[in-house]
């Protein structure tokens, strides 16, 4: 069933059928994009929960001015980023540094299987501050259009690619060191 | 890093069955009503509220002291050198968040909700 179909259906009343038909479409996609992210499978499977909360309670408000899947995204990314924010918090009334906390999470995760390369890249991408983040997994992992990254982070075209280059200068000459 | 393709590969797996299980997951959760926006920022309305309501208290009963002692510009400089900064207030602040009881994860999600970015406060401590 397409985007425009599940919405057809959710605006005829069958919502929560629409809604189940929503869920069965985007689980996955929007698993691997939270995960690099949450560095745990136990933390993307609570952060993925709610954002299909979160998705549920804002349908009345989606006005299909954008695509399903940009708006889709839009939220996960802000939930993502609500985590983040709220680790570094956390952190902070802690005194321990959330960039470490999530390296160690990636070393304590028993559903990491990559290389010694691809460990350092993830552990070094958790030391980028949350934008430059978002917008390098966007683009070098899922090599998203900027146009499309722009409607879902609400960042002009010019930020994101400033930001994408920074980002990925910063992660070359981390691993450059290290290997 | 361009050229090393293997480096976009998924680096994680996820338990398995995990996609199906979620699914089926997310078909039990009870789906909450649909409520209005602001129904939803009530509760950060509360703590708002509760925090601009320790601040005017605060900011009163400063004024109150400083109105009680006439005192002169020059004496006022002199004798707010002898102060810690803001000690009074801070003092006054802490003992109201404690006596409200705001826990810190409900003044976290009062930042987020608010917008304010963790790096503020970084800088600021």
């Amino acid at each position: 069933m397409t985007d425009k179909e599940i919405m057809e259906l959710y605006r005829s009343g069958s919502r929560e059928k629409a809604f189940a038909l929503l869920v069965d479409a985007y689980t996955e996609r929007l698993y691997w994009h939270i995960r690099r992210f949450a560095c745990s499978h136990d933390d993307a499977n609570d952060l993925l929960q709610d954002i299909f909360i979160k998705v549920w309670t804002s349908l009345p408000t989606f006005r299909e001015e954008s695509q399903l899947f940009t708006w889709l995204y839009r939220i996960a990314t802000n939930q993502v980023l609500n985590h983040l924010r709220r680790q570094r918090f956390r952190s902070l009334v802690s005194f321990e540094s959330a960039s470490l906390m999530l390296e160690k999470k990636i070393d304590e995760d028993p559903h990491f299987n990559g290389d010694e390369l691809q460990r350092e890249l993830h552990k070094a991408i958790q030391r980028l501050p949350e934008k430059q983040r978002i917008v390098f997994c966007f683009r070098y992992f899922d090599e998203m259009k900027y146009e499309d990254i722009s409607e879902i982070t609400d960042t002009s075209v010019g930020a994101l690619k400033a930001s994408y280059h920074h980002a990925y200068n910063k992660i070359k000459d981390e691993l450059q060191k290290k290997f | 890093m361009s050229s090393r393709n293997e480096l976009k590969s998924r680096p994680y797996s996820v338990p398995d069955g995990y996609f199906d299980s979620f699914r089926a997951e997310m078909s039990r959760v009870p789906l909450p009503a649909h409520t209005a926006q602001w129904r939803k920022a009530a509760p950060y309305m509360a703590i708002a509220a509760s925090l601009a309501l320790l601040v005017t208290a605060g900011t009163l009963a400063l004024n109150r002291f400083s109105a009680e002692e006439d005192i002169s510009q020059e004496d006022y400089i002199l004798f707010s050198d002898n102060l810690i900064s803001t000690s009074i207030y801070e003092d006054h602040m802490q003992e109201q968040i404690a006596e409200v009881g705001l826990m810190d994860e409900e003044i976290i999600e009062y930042l987020i909700f608010t917008g304010v970015s963790p790096e503020i406060i970084e800088l600021s401590k």
